[in-house]
């Protein structure tokens, strides 16, 4: 679908949409917990990934972990851009997502989302707490150490040394 | 591996965590526009960390969200609308959320008081709140709660001295979530007090609560 987009086929491009911006929205809003804020990163997502389709290497891996690094990285700009603020209007809290799972690509997916969460058992207690901040919450090593009441080398390497060991257990 | 080798994992692992920032993360973006070993490591990563974003609970933007995404690129705007097929992959999406892969992969947050709204005079509590993440955060739970549809129930934090200050209306079924505004969370302490309060629909008009229906004091959680 995303091979389609890089020839400018809308149709694709809203099939692409389709398919995933109901799980893409979901991730932004649990990193971002504004509605308003959620949907743009969404949006500027897919702007990126209609501009950018052809800088996408099918080669190199498949086309969905691709689209979750610009969404995440939209959401990351954003937290990084403002100070966290109250949610403006009631709705924003209250559709929340609570944290259920829900693999997008069923089976195929469940192997994989199986094998990272016996890896991510196997860290240490420091290391999967700082990890997953970090990843659900967008948290740089500074704000991970202040929420985390640690000095900020340390923080570093529970996540440098985290990252390390899931490596050595997802490619063994 | 070299030891080069390992570097670039542990860039490209941050980079996709995210924790890469700065002009650290700006020199890692520049290298990854010509450097196919970084792309490579890159693509890996998001592909071992697929699961996490897929473990998030999917929800629906607005509509108009695709009609901004068109205006922005000046795609030709189908004059059919899309909604209801639209709808219909969302909600697909959500019945795929069935199997509980990750139940413990996120945190259990931490606990900093919880307070049982009961009606003044005594009774069942309708609302239970926990303090969560150090004063961060509050969930809202209605336990016996009377639904009123053509009002609205309002969560206020009753200081020692001075006004209520709202903390933002409240469902009157299932739960809430709210963030808590830095200044507020002192308050949220064990010892501090909670009120919910009836208001018309979408709060109190005057900035301070209408009838008082239920009050509770902050504890400490129990184990």
């Amino acid at each position: 679908m995303l091979i389609a987009c890089q020839t400018g086929d809308t149709e694709a491009f809203s099939g692409l949409y389709r398919l995933t911006s109901p799980q893409l929205f979901g991730l932004a809003l649990r990193i971002l917990r504004r509605r308003d804020w959620a949907e743009e990163a969404v949006q500027e997502c897919f702007v990126t990934i209609w501009r950018r389709a052809k800088d996408y290497r099918p080669d190199l891996g498949p086309a969905l972990p691709w689209i979750t690094v610009i969404l995440r990285n939209k959401c990351l700009d954003r937290l990084r851009r403002e100070k966290p603020l109250q949610p403006l209007d009631e709705s924003a809290a209250a559709e929340r997502p609570d944290e259920g799972p829900s693999p997008l690509e069923g089976a195929l997916a469940a192997d994989d989302a199986r094998r990272l969460k016996d890896c991510v058992d196997e860290l240490e207690d420091d290391q999967r707490k700082s990890i997953l901040l970090a990843y659900y919450e967008g948290l740089t090593h500074e704000q991970l150490a202040a929420r985390l009441a640690t000095p900020l080398g340390t923080v570093k390497s529970w996540i440098r040394r985290g990252l390390q060991r899931l490596k050595r257990c997802l490619e063994p | 591996m070299s030891i080069d080798t390992d570097d670039l994992n542990d860039l490209a692992g941050e980079y996709v965590l995210g924790t890469l920032a700065g002009a650290e993360r700006v020199a890692f973006e520049g290298r990854l526009q010509r450097d196919t070993a970084a792309m490579r490591a890159v693509a890996l990563w998001a592909q071992h960390l697929q699961p996490l974003a897929d473990a998030a609970t999917p929800a629906i933007p607005a509509p108009q969200l695709w009609q901004r995404i068109e205006r922005d690129l000046g795609l030709p705007t189908r004059t059919k609308t899309r909604g209801p097929m639209w709808i219909a992959a969302a909600v697909a999406a959500a019945i795929v959320a069935v199997a509980f892969l990750f139940p413990d992969l996120y945190m259990k947050p931490d606990v900093n008081a919880v307070a049982q709204l009961a009606p003044p005079t005594g009774g069942e509590p309708a609302f239970v709140v926990s303090v969560l993440d150090d004063q961060e955060k509050l969930l809202i739970r209605a336990a016996t709660v009377a639904p009123q549809p053509n009002n609205s129930y309002e969560l206020w934090v009753v200081p020692q001295t001075g006004a209520p200050i709202s903390l933002g209306v409240v469902e009157q079924a299932g739960e809430t979530e709210r963030d808590v505004a830095e200044n507020l969370r002192p308050l949220l302490a064990v010892g501090g007090t909670l009120a919910v309060s009836l208001e018309p629909v979408g709060g109190s008009t005057t900035g301070a609560p209408t009838t008082v229906m239920f009050v509770g004091a902050l504890t400490p959680p129990s184990e």
